[in-house]
């Protein structure tokens, strides 16, 4: 829920209560308000009927007055047989009438009622020349009569009509107060009234108010009335009138009241609260959100920083303070990361910043489709350096040569960014190169091998180290970073490979090679040994070609590649840590070919394995070793084991040791491919050597016209060691005949056989003894000759 | 009320001519033959006259005869025995008005003993010949006004005689005792009322009222259309004619207050009056018919044979004369004719 609508949701119920409160407390003023006026205005209402009632009553006291006193009514009394005195009365009644009442024409009448109860007159303030005498005249006269009473009046209403009426006793001959009512004169003047205007009056109150309306003879006590909201008038002597509106009235005002306020208070609320709400918005949680929003701009990194408020209200101190924070955080944050991205040793970029160098210079190099190029650097036998003269000369050189690659580049007509040398890790360097294709790099590559002819100068002293370097460009050789870093190291991997101290430019075909032997490596893995390998055996002669031994040599047929070279295979193993498998495989394979051999030529005979340098001063392959030793019984004396010269002068004092150990076991030592590396045969002299192995190259080398001498001394030396010499890669009688003349003691090659299966080793036994042996008898014969 | 103030001020007015030879008459306008009263005159005697215009009028004067000071009066039939029973008028005979004789018997009786006949005559429509081209043939004209009379007509104000149309009309008697017939001929009348321009006598209303143009068609008696032609200055201009339904056949009598102090020479101005040659003389000049049978035989033949003086005899028989009514029928027709009257004032008013 965000701050506006918890607000909102705050603020409602507030505003809702409060208003409620306050249409409360006006209601309840309302109510009593209205109770008074209500009760006020009806009061009023009333004095309005009684002084109605009260004009009417007057008027006819008046009339009777004007009749009595007058000279009205006399002449009519005293001379009743003149016709015309009833119209004069007539008039008379009317022009009172007229003169009470203008605008309206209002009922009166005047009855004068004998003592006989007979009517002696009427006459009325109408049109209706046949009007006659209304009952209510004629009762009250008999009652008048009845109760003897001089005067009274009465208020009469006949369906809904008031009349007011005056009677009084008369004499008719005095036309005063008889003494005695049962005088034959005696006659009752009645005077009878409508107030229309009253009766007006009274129905609008009714109607008004819904009114009960009641006459009562006495004032009414407070339990004779029916509730609080009622009035009460004299209208005459002993003549009330009660009003009693009706129980609704009241309730329906208040009613009325209570649907206003509520809809006014329901106004009020949407009111208010829209207007809250906007005030809320625009002043307290908008500039929350825009500090909101600016703080995510800031993290997104599309803003440096929030912008620096200089509202004194709380967001705005809260905004100065995140500024602040902010500004110190992120040059912390910065200096951070600078480190984070910086070698501390060579004061190179690392492998972090040189991803995110890349990154950017990749997007930007797709977006303008420019080039990029990757110059991938390792340093050869760095780990050598590290061994023989000690870390601190190993950090020295790194140093150095940051350095040097640094001071390859300097390039005025690029950008700081453009060029950038990164530490990768330990001996590994990256050079990325930005708008620049593959040959430009090519060019960088062959300045930084340039720095390692002859070595690497360092402090006066030359170190034996050199680089091999891989190039990989966009977008030729891969779209992504880590695709173009990969295949960088892949050719970098190929130049070492190939021979270390060079350039390799990735290619398609590099990396169909690499696929390959990955996936030589994979079967490799996977490989069953007793089902795809074989051992064959090459035959090793004696000068004479007396049969001594042969070299057991592995084949591998993969059944989903076929047969595949132990060249290729070889080094894999030893890269992926088979080696330890293959070796013992062989060594037990030649273990249990051992006998069949042995029964097929009755000589003592000698078998040379081969086994991965990588074994070298590993305890325990002699472990294993003297464990298949005793498992198969064999004579370790008849047993060589061959390992590649290389590898051998590159160890150290462990190596002779552990050579030795395996000397002690019977077993012989032979140097493999001896001529190839740089090893000096000066060097092999400490070495635990019974057998040295002349590659086929030294053999070419030495085998040419004239070098017998250089031959001879070789192959004395060696002997003066008391080490054997075998000739390897021997191709023609020629070489074979030679090397006899050179006192080699034994020679192998196709000259003399090809590496064949057991199977056929019989047959080539048999041939070569009888080749040998008519050899031998061609040679004593020449000799007998 | 006006009536009653133009009568006050005509009697405070008359007051001071009155002495010893002098007689005060009271007598409608134009109802007494000017040749007739010079006669009288050249005989030493002076006449005082005070007019009416309808008998309510002279009724109320009558009444207080003593105040006002009248020696003769010209009344109606049935009021002279009313009056002459409450001693009010002098009783009249051949011993005292011995030219009595030439007065024929069914007139004498009519007017009864306290007053004698002077002249008689019919009540009919008196109409304008310039604005109605059909001479009114019933009641009804005047009753029941086409659009064209609305406001153009006048009513006698009088407690029989208002009465009288609606009554011959609707073929009730002229002198019913019957409530109904009375209502009747009250609604008829209350009807009529709005329409009505005047309720004044139209000779006085053509004397006296601005609006005199006005008036196109009146109920009159016999022989005022020849004062209300007088009164126009146009001969001819109003007509007379007795409406189909019938008619009153009226009479009035000439009657000697018994309050007068001039009884001597009052009956014998009514003796003078009814010798045969000055009878003649006033009703040819009043073109009314007089009841003395030796002036009647005084008169010109052609006058004698005018239907509008003397019907003829289909009209005499349809006719009918006033009876004596009781008190509480005078009573009851004075409230309708009050009635009439108020409401046309408060129409008028509207």
């Amino acid at each position: 829920m965000n701050l506006a609508k918890r607000a909102s949701l705050l603020i409602l119920p507030v505003v809702i209560v409060s208003y409620a409160v306050i249409g409360w407390v006006i209601y309840e003023r309302e109510h009593s308000a209205i109770e008074k006026i209500e009760q006020n205005r009806l009061t009023q209402q009333a004095d309005h009927l009684k002084f109605s009632y009260a004009t009417y009553n007057n008027f006819i006291v008046a009339y009777l007055t004007s009749l009595i006193e007058g000279d009205a009514l006399s002449p009519y009394v005293s001379d009743s047989s003149n016709i015309y005195l009833e119209k004069m009365l007539t008039n008379h009644l009317k022009s009172a009438v007229n003169r009470f009442e203008e605008e309206r024409q209002i009922f009166a009448s005047l009855s004068i009622i004998d003592s006989k109860n007979k009517v002696i007159l009427y006459i009325e303030n109408s049109t209706d020349p046949f009007a006659e005498i209304g009952q209510e005249q004629r009762y009250l006269a008999q009652q008048m009569a009845k109760l003897k009473q001089l005067q009274t009046s009465q208020h009469a209403i006949m369906e809904g009509t008031s009349i007011i009426q005056l009677g009084t006793t008369v004499d008719l001959r005095t036309l005063t107060a008889p003494i005695k009512f049962e005088q034959q004169s005696t006659a009752r003047i009645v005077i009878a009234v409508k107030p229309a205007r009253y009766d007006e009056l009274l129905l609008q109150v009714k109607h008004e108010y819904d009114a009960n309306i009641r006459y009562s003879k006495t004032k009414l006590t407070e339990h004779e009335l029916t509730q609080d909201f009622f009035i009460q008038v004299k209208l005459s002597k002993d003549h009330f009138l009660v009003i009693e509106p009706s129980s609704y009235y009241l309730k329906d005002q208040l009613q009325q009241i209570k649907i206003r306020l509520a809809l006014i208070i329901l106004l009020s609320v949407l009111f208010t609260f829209t207007i809250l709400q906007c005030l809320i918005r625009s002043f307290i949680t908008r500039p929350i959100e825009l500090l909101d929003r600016q703080l995510t701009d800031v993290i997104a990194r599309q803003k440096d920083n929030i912008e620096f408020s200089n509202s004194q209200d709380e967001v705005g101190r809260l905004g100065r303070k995140l500024h602040s924070l902010y500004s110190a955080l992120n040059s912390a944050f910065q200096e951070s990361y600078a480190q984070a991205r910086i070698d501390s040793l060579t004061q190179l970029a690392n492998r972090v910043a040189f991803n995110e160098a890349a990154m950017s210079a990749l997007i930007s190099a797709k977006k303008l489709n420019n080039e990029l190029s990757i110059v991938y650097i390792d340093i050869d036998d760095f780990k050598f350096v590290n061994d023989k003269y000690g870390h601190e000369v190993g950090d020295d050189l790194l140093k150095s040569l940051a350095k040097k690659f640094k001071s390859l580049v300097p390039n005025p007509g690029l950008k700081p960014n453009d060029f950038q040398v990164y530490r990768l890790s330990g001996d590994e360097f990256i050079i990325l190169l930005t708008n620049q294709n593959s040959q430009s790099a090519q060019h960088i590559g062959s300045k930084v091998l340039q720095l390692f002819t002859n070595g690497f100068e360092l402090e006066n002293r030359r170190l034996a180290v050199s680089a091999s370097i891989g190039i990989a460009s966009f977008p030729a050789d891969g779209m992504r970073i880590s695709q173009l870093v990969s295949n960088a190291d892949l050719a970098m991997y190929q130049a070492k490979k190939s021979g270390r101290n060079r350039v390799a430019v990735y290619s398609n075909e590099l990396a169909k090679d690499d696929r390959k032997l990955k996936e030589i490596e994979k079967l490799l893995q996977d490989v069953n040994p007793d089902k795809e390998f074989t051992l064959y055996y090459m035959p090793i002669i004696e000068s004479n070609g007396e049969f001594k031994g042969c070299e057991a040599l592995l084949r591998w047929h993969s059944p989903h590649i076929g047969h595949i070279s132990p060249e290729t295979f070889i080094p894999i193993g030893e890269e992926s840590g088979v080696f330890e498998m293959i070796d013992m495989w062989v060594i037990e394979q030649a273990f249990k070919d051992f006998i069949p051999i042995q029964q097929l030529w009755p000589e003592a005979i000698n078998i040379s394995v081969n086994i991965s340098s990588a074994e070298l001063n590993s305890d325990r392959f002699i472990v294993q070793l003297k464990e298949l030793c005793s498992r198969y019984s064999i004579p370790a004396n008849s047993f060589t084991l061959e390992i590649t010269e290389t590898f051998a002068m590159e160890q150290g004092v462990n190596a002779i040791q552990w050579l030795e150990q395996i000397r002690q076991l019977g077993f012989q030592i032979a140097i493999d491919d001896f001529g190839t590396g740089y090893t000096s045969l000066m060097q092999m002299v400490d070495y635990p050597v019974d057998i040295i192995k002349f590659d086929k190259q030294l053999i070419a080398r030495i085998t040419q016209t004239g070098r017998e001498q250089l031959a001879n001394a070789l192959i004395d030396l060696c002997h003066l060691q008391g080490t054997t010499v075998v000739a390897e890669g021997v191709e023609t009688l020629t070489q074979s005949q030679y090397l006899t003349r050179v006192n080699c003691d034994f020679q192998q090659g196709f000259f003399i056989a090809k590496p064949m299966p057991f199977n056929k080793l019989k047959i080539w036994l048999e041939k070569n003894e009888s080749k040998r042996q008519t050899t031998l008898m061609l040679k004593e014969t020449e000799k007998l000759l | 009320m006006k009536l009653v103030c133009s009568l006050f001020l005509s009697v405070l007015i008359a007051t001071p001519l009155v002495h010893a030879d002098t007689l005060r008459f009271l007598n409608w306008e134009d109802y007494l033959s000017n040749e007739v009263e010079q006669l009288w005159q050249q005989q030493g005697h002076n006449i005082d006259t005070i007019l009416f215009d309808n008998d309510q009028e002279r009724d109320a004067i009558l009444i207080r005869a003593k105040k006002s000071r009248i020696d003769v009066a010209v009344i109606d039939e049935s009021i002279g025995k009313l009056f002459g029973e409450q001693g009010k008028l002098l009783e009249l005979n051949e011993t005292n008005i011995p030219t009595l004789a030439h007065i024929a018997p069914f007139w004498r009786k009519r007017c009864g003993k306290y007053s004698v006949p002077y002249l008689w005559g019919t009540m009919g429509i008196a109409y304008r010949s310039d604005v109605i081209s059909n001479p009114p043939v019933s009641w009804k004209a005047i009753l029941e006004p086409s659009n064209q009379l609305k406001n153009h007509i006048s009513m006698m104000d009088d407690y029989t005689d208002m009465l009288a149309p609606a009554l011959f009309m609707q073929g009730f008697s002229l002198n019913t005792e019957s409530k109904y017939e009375l209502k009747q001929a009250f609604s008829t009348l209350k009807k009529q009322a709005p329409d009505v321009l005047t309720y004044d006598y139209p000779i006085t209303f053509l004397t006296n009222n601005v609006k005199a143009d006005q008036l196109y068609m009146a109920q009159v008696y016999g022989g005022d259309q020849i004062t209300m032609n007088e009164k126009s200055g146009v001969a001819g201009l109003w007509k007379y004619v007795v409406p189909k339904e019938g008619t009153i056949l009226w009479v009035d009598c000439l009657a000697i207050s018994s309050d007068s102090e001039n009884k001597a020479l009052a009956l014998q101005f009514i003796n003078f009056l009814n010798q045969p040659e000055i009878a003649a003389k006033n009703s040819e000049q009043l073109f009314n018919a007089t009841p003395n049978h030796s002036a009647k035989a005084l008169l010109p033949k052609d006058f004698r044979h005018n239907r509008a003086i003397f019907p003829d005899d289909e009209i005499m028989q349809r006719s009918q004369l006033y009876q004596e009514l009781s008190n509480e029928n005078i009573k009851l027709r004075l409230r309708i004719t009050n009635s009439i009257v108020n409401i046309y004032e408060s129409s008028e008013a509207r």
